[in-house]
């Protein structure tokens, strides 16, 4: 009876294991497979005013040239992305070269304001546009 | 000696009449051959899973499953969730898939369930069922999703705000299977004007010197139809895979063996709304856009009437019938409204033309098989009364 | 035995003769003496053609291919491809153009779509392919026409995919203004004088965003003008009630809603089935119709009032003439409007006749520009003389980039039994443009 009741509980047991496998697979797929979109926004935050002119790249994508005040979008899929940015003054010249990786995590949108993340701000991240 | 042959052909009645139309509607149409290749790869690598999924349940003695179109729906709706979601790539196509399995897996259950009480009209029945969970699945995406289901990509719902819209581009997962190790058959000369248009990366080129024209072949779509191929081959020699076959022979005989009739019957057609399910995903990220309304109803109709022209029976079906009755049935499908147009001389007479043919040819295919049934039978009770000789 | 096989093959012929007469032939006997010369005639040929070599044909440098639907579906469509085969040749004779068509059930049969519109990309004269319309499944042929062939110029009419999703795979599709006809069609309804304005459609359409779009802006549109907004469902007609059921509803509908909106009322109707019972009921109870989803003088109007154009064929001032006398006899004289040229017809000419004269290097500005943007209103003001055309780019609400692969165009509206309204030359208020279909996230 009681090696029955044993079998019993090891057969839910596994089917357990299984069903959490699958779900872990299932949340896995969701982390990695995402597309977010990263809008790359050159407007005045605060004390940080908008660049002259800002290019970015993320990941590998094309190259988004940003005057002030504009707003520009990149697709990137997974939880975390590279960002390289040269910023110009108004003759051309290059005066700032920033690369990071940043985190998304489990959100959809993300929204970086170029000024603050040039300037090293931490918080460079703003609500993404609905 | 005459009479052999004749059985020969009558017992391949069906492909041979659509083997002949094509011989006449292939030089008619026009095309070029590595056009028809490559057509024909495409539809192979697209629609032989679904095809595939039918094996089973004829194995265990229920006919053709028109239910599969349950699981063409449970992917469906695991594809909807994942463009709402936006996960793209193959992650997408296996988290759909993850997520349409429960769903088949339940459908499965209730079309087991119902199919056990009509036994012996398990065909109609499921035709009939199909419609019917045809209209559950559009409750649910038409007024439970962006309602009680939560939905926020606004590409995706109705101006309404709940309700999922006709046609909903798959572009995050668009021929991720088919691509995922890129092949290229061509000769030399095609290779270098292959690699102008399409640049760089990594694919693997298989060259023919004779070939003329370059065809893209979705290599790791026919790995996975292959491996299906095997399961089933393995499937069939388990125990399980037994008791489907005793059942599939005699019901009563397999029942006092021991065997659980109902519900193995039930894990058959379980079995087979799974795999429909994961078919359709891979016919769907083929086709590129998903009509969300509409994507599924031809599932069932055009996987049996392949099956059938391939030579295959409501109790017999066999890996052979698949393959040919794909090639043949989507011949038909591309080479017959150019072949009317050029009869014919007008395009539209083309498109009656191609369903007329293809839909018509479907209606043969089933007055042969009940001819070809009907020959069985006198030819068995023939052999019982000693065969006397003569005609019937 | 025997007997039984015979009776089998026998239903199976009345089966194909059945279904034959569902496709919409003619009487199965013309059917059969025409489909047996026909036959006769084509394998005569075919087996010729096959078995020598090519004569010597004045061969077209280039190939046209035009999809069309079938005359059950959008015959002014079907008019335009002939216009164009008369005009430059069908390429079977050594002309230009190469004519099919997309299936009746489409909704259904994407992949057949798919492939007749890829089918075409495998002539290798091919340089230009006209959808029109472009039903659900031309992106994806079209991307991969594009996978095979960039060479060949892409061109859609009245896609049923969402701007955003054909403009990736398209070098130009055009569409009837439904921004502008959002604004201008409740402004017309009211210039004839209607003070309630009556919308009638159903989910699939809905559904669309450039029908959505336009509904949601016609109703913001009415509040503006003063005039009621009311919506009302009828059934689709590719739903299982089919074509016949959906245009019952309307006509056993029609005098139960004049009854309660009363007759100083604007009808419209987004599906060109709808239209023809639409208009029939009009003319006889009372109400306005300012113009139809595509509107044409063809829509509707001859099956609805029982008017014979078949001596006026292609010569659109004679059909509209003759339109007009029938519509004001039938005592509907400045209650009801439309297009002087058919939007179906001269599309399918227009995309056409552009194409051509991009391959041929006719115009050498880049696409999206704004001289293209006139060369394809001149392509449209060539097949209609005398009606004036507004042409703009897309502009998307949600981003406000301005969409250059995707080009709007109206007609000016012509009341029968009146005047043109003046709708072409009216000016959209900027607040219509920023719209949204879809409410703002919860």
């Amino acid at each position: 009876m009681f090696v029955a009741f044993l079998k019993f509980l090891m057969r839910w047991f596994q089917r357990l294991v299984v069903l959490a496998a699958l779900i872990a697979l299932g949340v896995w797929l969701f982390y990695i497979g995402r597309e977010h979109q990263i809008f790359l926004d050159n407007k005045t935050l605060g004390d940080f005013k908008a660049l002259e002119q800002i290019n970015v790249r993320v990941n590998d994508s094309e190259i988004a040239e940003l005057m002030q005040r504009e707003r520009d979008v990149r697709k990137v899929v997974g939880p975390e992305f590279e960002i390289k940015a040269e910023v110009f003054n108004e003759d051309g010249e290059i005066i700032n070269r920033i690369a990071k990786k940043i985190k998304i995590n489990f959100s959809k949108d993300i929204m970086i304001n170029l000024p603050a993340f040039a300037a090293g701000e931490e918080n460079f991240i703003v609500p993404a546009p609905r | 000696m005459i009479r052999k042959l004749f059985d020969i052909i009558a017992n391949n009645a069906v492909p041979a009449v659509f083997i002949i139309i094509s011989a006449f509607a292939i030089p008619l149409s026009g095309f070029s051959a590595s056009y028809l290749v490559q057509e024909l790869l495409t539809r192979i690598g697209r629609n032989s899973f679904l095809i595939l999924s039918l094996l089973i349940p004829i194995m265990a003695g229920m006919g053709l499953n028109f239910g599969m179109v349950l699981g063409a729906m449970a992917g469906q709706i695991g594809l909807l969730l994942i463009c709402d979601w936006g996960i793209v790539g193959i992650p997408g196509m296996v988290l759909a898939c993850l997520i349409g399995t429960p769903i088949a897996i339940v459908l499965g259950i209730f079309c087991g369930h119902i199919l056990n009480r009509a036994k012996g009209r398990e065909m109609v029945t499921s035709y009939i069922l199909g419609f019917f969970i045809n209209g559950v699945y559009q409750m649910v995406v038409l007024y439970l999703m962006g309602w009680i289901i939560p939905i926020t990509n606004p590409n995706l719902l109705l101006s309404r705000g709940y309700g999922v819209r006709n046609a909903v581009s798959l572009s995050g997962i668009r021929a991720v299977l088919d691509n995922l190790i890129p092949t290229i058959i061509t000769n030399p000369e095609g290779a270098k004007q292959f690699l102008n248009i399409n640049g760089s990366g990594s694919f693997l080129l298989l060259q023919l010197p004779f070939f003329d024209g370059a065809i893209r072949l979705p290599l790791a779509t026919f790995i996975i139809i292959a491996l299906f191929c095997v399961f089933i081959i393995w499937f069939r020699k388990t125990k399980l895979g037994q008791d489907m076959r005793a059942i599939g022979q005699s019901q009563s005989v397999a029942d006092s063996a021991g065997i659980p009739v109902n519900r193995t019957r039930i894990i058959a057609i379980v079995i087979s709304t799974v795999l429909a399910c994961y078919g359709q995903i891979i016919y769907l990220q083929n086709m590129g856009t998903l009509n969300t309304y509409n994507s599924h109803d031809q599932a069932g109709m055009f996987s049996i009437a392949a099956l059938l022209i391939g030579g295959a029976s409501v109790s017999k079906a066999t890996i052979t019938n698949v393959f040919v009755g794909v090639v043949l049935f989507h011949l038909m499908f591309i080479v017959a409204p150019m072949a009317g147009k050029n009869l014919i001389g007008e395009a539209q007479i083309g498109e009656y033309f191609r369903v007329f043919v293809s839909y018509g040819i479907i209606a043969i295919a089933l007055v042969l098989h009940a001819w070809k049934r009907n020959r069985e039978r006198e030819a068995a009770r023939r052999s019982l009364r000693g065969n006397k000789g003569g005609n019937a | 035995m025997k007997f039984r096989f015979t009776l089998s093959i026998m239903l199976a012929l009345a089966l194909f003769a059945g279904s034959a007469m569902a496709a919409g032939l003619p009487s199965v006997d013309d059917m059969k003496g025409a489909v047996k010369d026909a036959v006769k005639e084509g394998v005569k040929e075919a087996l010729t053609d096959a078995m020598k070599k090519e004569p010597e044909k004045k061969e077209a440098p280039f190939h046209i291919g035009i999809v069309t639907g079938t005359v059950s579906q959008s015959e002014d469509d079907l008019r335009g491809a002939e216009l164009m085969i008369k005009m430059y040749g069908d390429s079977a004779n050594g002309g230009m153009i190469t004519h099919i068509t997309y299936p009746d059930n489409f909704p259904s049969e994407q992949e057949t779509t798919i492939s007749q519109i890829l089918g075409l990309a495998d002539d290798p004269k091919m340089k230009v392919i006209v959808v029109n319309q472009a039903v659900p499944g031309t992106a994806e042929a079209f991307r991969r026409v594009r996978e095979k062939r960039s060479d060949i110029l892409l061109l859609a009419g009245e896609p049923h995919e969402d701007p955003g999703v054909i403009s990736e795979a398209a070098d130009i599709s055009v569409h009837t203004d439904h921004i502008g006809r959002g604004y201008t069609i409740p402004l017309g309804a009211k210039k004839m004088g209607a003070k309630t304005f009556i919308h009638i459609s159903f989910p699939r359409h809905m559904s669309y965003e450039t029908l959505g779009l336009r509904r949601a802006i016609m109703e913001e549109a009415c509040k503006d003008l003063g005039i009621k907004f009311v919506f009302e469902t009828a059934p689709d007609p590719t739903s299982d009630v089919g074509m016949a059921g959906a245009q019952q509803y309307i006509l056993e509908n029609m005098p139960a809603w004049i009854e309660k909106y009363g007759k100083d009322a604007a009808f419209f109707c987004t599906n060109d089935g709808h239209t023809e019972p639409l208009l029939r009921q009009v003319a006889a109870l009372g109400g306005y119709f300012v113009e139809a989803d595509l509107p044409s003088p063809l829509m509707g109007y001859p099956g609805a009032l029982g008017i014979d154009l078949s001596k006026e064929q292609g010569d659109w001032p004679a059909i509209l003439k003759k339109v007009e006398k029938a519509v004001v006899k039938a005592g509907g004289g400045g209650r009801m409007g439309t297009w002087a040229y058919s939007w179906g017809y001269t599309t399918t000419a227009a995309l056409a006749e552009y194409g051509k004269r991009y391959v041929e290097g006719t115009f050498t500005n880049k696409l999206g520009t704004a001289q293209a943007l006139r060369e394809m209103r001149k392509a449209y003001d060539e097949f209609c003389p005398g009606a004036k055309w507004g042409a703009s780019y897309f502009v998307d609400a949600v981003s406000g980039v301005k969409n250059t692969k995707f080009v709007l165009l109206r007609q000016d509206t012509y009341v029968l039994g009146g005047d043109y309204l003046g709708l072409a030359d009216v000016e959209i208020p900027e607040k219509y443009f920023h719209i949204r279909m879809t409410p703002a996230a919860k």
